[in-house]
């Protein structure tokens, strides 16, 4: 599932709440899933796969999406700036493979910061944003009397 | 404390609030978070770990406001601890050591005292030699205390133990002795007026109050007398003896039920958790008297407890009798007599104190509790309308005067040599043709001398040491002898 933030998450399980409630109504999952827009539509059939004919396999194989989005590890990044999607995509990927393979950005804005970025991540803290380092830089000069 | 930012970037830790039920958070994060360590939230407010589960960490918070789903925390990598020192005597603390009155609000130095910590062992410990002056007489002479003794005390509501309380408070203060008192989730209205019964005593710079509300958070009020006894500690290292009161450990006792049945702890008799008697014994375990460098010191600990129409067998009270050494009982059918206090002899009990009395108060002792036995016997009789005899009609006119003699207000130290010296002279007879009223101001003429007169005190004192028996001092007290006179005429 190519999914990069929580917005993204909490949107995909409005959607499969959304197919789960067409599965046994007159309409059915394969119209259902006409109406879910683009790419959450493709990321649902490619999850369903074969199984559309069979209500209790789709069934089954949206619970299974859904405990897999829910499981996703949180990293929690803060920028100064919004970025692109593409930048969120690249800085996905980069976590995908170098962190973990299920893992998803929650992403914050402060303008405070100046620059750089605030991760936490599996209950750690990193502040390397410029607003820091313009901090601890002040608080050095002002101890030995540089001002 | 450290700012939450601060510490952030401190302990490189960070946890996320997941669930909330009242006073106990629950959170996810903090991968190195301990038990029992303080942790701050991103609104200042602190907590402290309970326990740590797998993927979540249950916290006790002592904030007022609720703390909202979403909200940071870190670690401090500290445990929680007490800011003892000298300059906290005298002030209104809570039990984190913020001063909750408007004066002394200057810096203060203080050394800090871990709240929650391992009882002395047994190598440290001294017996107990000292004897603890209460100021009343019915304890001083027939239920006796010693200073690093755990005496209960235990009553019905509204029978004067608070009174007393503040009474011995009164005497220990006044002889230059700390004073710790705890108020447990008290109303503000009778904090404040603990506060000025030290204050118009002039007594508040030997007294420290540890207060919270009945309004403060039940994590706020469950560490109170933890607190209390981590600020007795720091005195007792330093080499002075402190008396700790708590009052009282039942609203604590019902405080920690509610964290425990908060925190989905299974419930045991009453509801109260398993483990409620490991949470009071380590309390009381760390009094006593202790042998420390600076020589031997004592932490007298003074628990209060309620009672339910004099329901002694409660779950609470049973597991305070046991863990302490001895009570007093305060029993509401002597309140509504009119006896104040309102202290049972028969049913309180001294465990170690008659050993800190000489042998002439030991005596002076027996010989009170057999007469007593003897009197409250008789007056059964009495009430069956039977005619009695001429030993026992004076046994029933001593009994009254000895009973009157024991009845004293909240405000009136007697010095024990006092007490006795009056006792004796009732129990002689050298006093037959004076009402009890008068031998009453007597006693309080010769008290304010005693305290007076250091000569009139040191022969007094010497009169009643040098004898080993009642009898001995009783061959003592005649008209003759000076002292005598001198109270006679009074």
């Amino acid at each position: 599932m190519d999914i990069a933030t929580i917005e993204e998450k909490d949107q995909l399980l409005d959607y499969i709440q959304m197919a789960r409630d067409g599965i046994f109504t007159e309409k059915g999952i394969e119209r259902t899933l006409k109406g879910i827009p683009l790419p959450y539509s493709k990321i649902i059939k490619e999850e369903l796969g074969d199984s559309l004919k069979d209500n209790e396999e789709v069934k089954k194989a949206l619970d299974q999406m859904e405990e897999k989005l829910e499981s996703l590890k949180q990293i929690n990044i803060t920028l100064s700036f919004k970025p692109s999607e593409v930048f969120v995509k690249n800085i996905h990927r980069w976590l995908k493979k170098n962190l973990s393979e299920d893992i998803i950005i929650n992403l914050n804005e402060d303008e405070g910061l100046l620059g750089g970025i605030v991760l936490s991540y599996n209950g750690y803290y990193t502040d390397l944003s410029i607003k820091k380092k313009l901090e601890e830089l002040s608080f050095k000069n002002l101890s030995n009397g540089n001002i | 404390m450290e700012t939450f930012k601060k510490l952030l970037d401190k302990t490189g830790e960070i946890g996320f609030v997941t669930q909330v039920i009242d006073s106990i958070v629950y959170a996810e994060g903090l991968p190195g978070v301990q038990p029992d360590e303080i942790v701050v939230f991103e609104t200042g407010e602190k907590g402290q770990v309970l326990s740590l589960n797998e993927g979540s960490i249950e916290i006790l918070t002592f904030s007022p406001e609720q703390i909202k789903v979403g909200t940071k925390i870190t670690r401090t990598g500290t445990i929680l601890e007490f800011p003892s020192g000298e300059g906290m005597l005298g002030k209104v603390v809570d039990p984190f050591g913020n001063l909750l009155t408007e004066e002394g609000k200057a810096t203060i130095k203080t050394t800090p005292y871990p709240v929650d910590r391992e009882p002395e062992g047994i190598v440290e410990r001294e017996s107990i030699k000292k004897y603890l002056e209460t100021g009343t007489s019915i304890v001083d002479l027939m239920i006796p205390l010693g200073k690093g003794q755990r005496e209960l005390v235990i009553g019905d509501r509204k029978t004067g133990k608070t009174n007393f309380l503040l009474h011995t408070i009164l005497t220990q203060a006044k002889q230059g002795n700390i004073c710790i008192y705890a108020c447990i989730g008290k109303r503000k209205i009778d904090i404040k007026k603990s506060e000025e019964f030290f204050r118009a005593n002039k007594i508040m710079d030997k007294v420290l109050l540890i207060a919270s509300t009945s309004t403060d958070p039940a994590g706020t009020i469950f560490v109170t007398p933890y607190s209390a006894m981590a600020a007795a500690e720091y005195f007792k290292d330093k080499g002075k003896d402190v008396l700790v009161v708590l009052d009282d450990m039942s609203t604590h006792a019902k405080f920690y039920r509610e964290i425990s049945l908060l925190g989905k702890r299974f419930p045991g008799r009453n509801s109260y958790p398993g483990d409620i008697f490991y949470v009071h014994a380590k309390l009381m375990e760390r009094a006593g008297n202790f042998s420390t460098t600076n020589g031997e010191t004592a932490i007298t600990c003074l628990p209060v407890v309620e009672t339910t129409q004099g329901d002694l067998s409660g779950f609470i009270q049973t597991n305070l009798m046991s863990m302490t050494d001895g009570h007093l009982f305060f029993d509401s059918n002597l309140f509504y007599q009119g006896r104040r206090p309102a202290i049972n002899p028969f049913l309180s009990v001294t465990r170690v104190g008659r050993q800190t009395q000489s042998s002439i108060k030991r005596s002076i002792n027996r010989e009170i509790t057999s007469f007593l036995t003897l009197y409250e016997r008789i007056q059964n009789f009495v009430h069956f309308g039977s005619e009695l005899n001429e030993s026992s009609k004076i046994t029933l006119d001593t009994g009254a005067k000895i009973q009157k003699l024991f009845d004293q207000p909240s405000n009136e130290i007697i010095p024990i040599n006092v007490q006795v010296i009056i006792f004796v002279m009732v129990w002689g007879t050298l006093l037959p043709n004076l009402k009890i009223e008068e031998v009453i101001e007597k006693r309080k003429k010769l008290t304010e001398l005693y305290l007076k007169d250091p000569k009139l005190q040191k022969e007094l004192d010497e009169m009643i040491e040098t004898s080993e028996t009642l009898n001995e001092l009783l061959k003592k007290t005649t008209p003759e002898n000076k002292i005598i006179e001198k109270i006679l005429n009074l």
